[in-house]
């Protein structure tokens, strides 16, 4: 494991107090999103796997630009400024090793926010 | 072509159009103006501008439109340029552009032209919809 990974693993990225606020605190909605999110971002991570191999940046950076959205809804803000360079990178056409690298924190990232999000998803049944 | 398209249904109820490709942040906005709103009539989402368009005889109270909607389908037009095409149609249509843009000044002088509103994508933008809705319904 990496000194990244270690630091990633520690403490919470997702803040569902935001999406709690903004539903009203109606589960049913809040839990609607949830499922949403988890389909959604294991698709966004494969098109952002598959452009990287194709080296395809203007779809980086589309990818990118569009998760930003998904994850402020889910408070996940650690996940902005990563998603951010990638978005800048991919607009510039350069830096291909670079948006690797943030790609693994990316996936790190998401994936810890998706476990946290099935657990508080099972706490509603 | 588009005389059917934008033919009208009367009288108006409320009722939003939301144009956004990213599912997660459009089915939050739905959620959002659903308890913000009960008595609404319907909330419709459209995952690109060209199926919205379809359905613009149903006159939306508001549409409340992203720029880049090309997540999902590379070839789907931009919301500027369906903004455009609603507004040369139906120039009393109730639009609010929501995205997050960097190049603001690229898109400032179209929303002004066309006379809707700009909203950057952050974590007011929901309330900011909300106040901008109220005023439409009233």
């Amino acid at each position: 494991m990496t000194t990244n990974e270690s630091k990633i693993d520690k403490g919470n990225v997702c803040d569902l107090n935001y999406l709690s606020e903004l539903m009203g605190g109606k589960k049913h909605l809040i839990e609607e999103i949830m499922d949403v999110f988890l389909k959604q971002v294991p698709e966004e991570l494969q098109s952002i796997n598959d452009a990287i191999e194709k080296i395809n940046y203007a779809a980086i950076k589309g990818v990118a630009h569009t998760m930003k959205s998904s994850v402020s809804i889910m408070g996940i803000s650690v996940l902005t400024p990563i998603l951010q360079e990638m978005e800048d990178l991919g607009s510039n056409g350069t830096s291909i090793e670079k948006i690797k690298e943030l790609n693994r924190k990316l996936i790190l990232l998401c994936n810890q926010a998706i476990e946290e999000i099935k657990i508080e998803k099972s706490k509603f049944i | 072509m588009f005389s059917k398209i934008f033919e009208k249904e009367e009288p108006r109820v409320k009722t939003i159009f939301i144009v956004e490709d990213n599912e997660v942040y459009a089915k939050s906005l739905e959620g959002f103006l659903t308890t913000r709103f009960p008595d609404i009539h319907s909330i419709k989402i459209f995952p690109f501008g060209e199926a919205c368009l379809m359905e613009l005889y149903q006159n939306p109270t508001v549409i409340i439109m992203d720029h880049l909607l090309n997540s999902q389908n590379s070839e789907a037009a931009t919301g500027l340029s369906i903004i455009k095409k609603i507004k040369t149609a139906s120039p009393d249509s109730n639009i609010i552009l929501l995205s997050n843009q960097n190049e603001f000044d690229v898109i400032s002088k179209t929303i002004s032209k066309y006379g809707c509103t700009y909203l950057q994508k952050d974590e007011q933008s929901f309330n900011k919809v909300e106040q901008l809705v109220k005023k439409f319904f009233a």
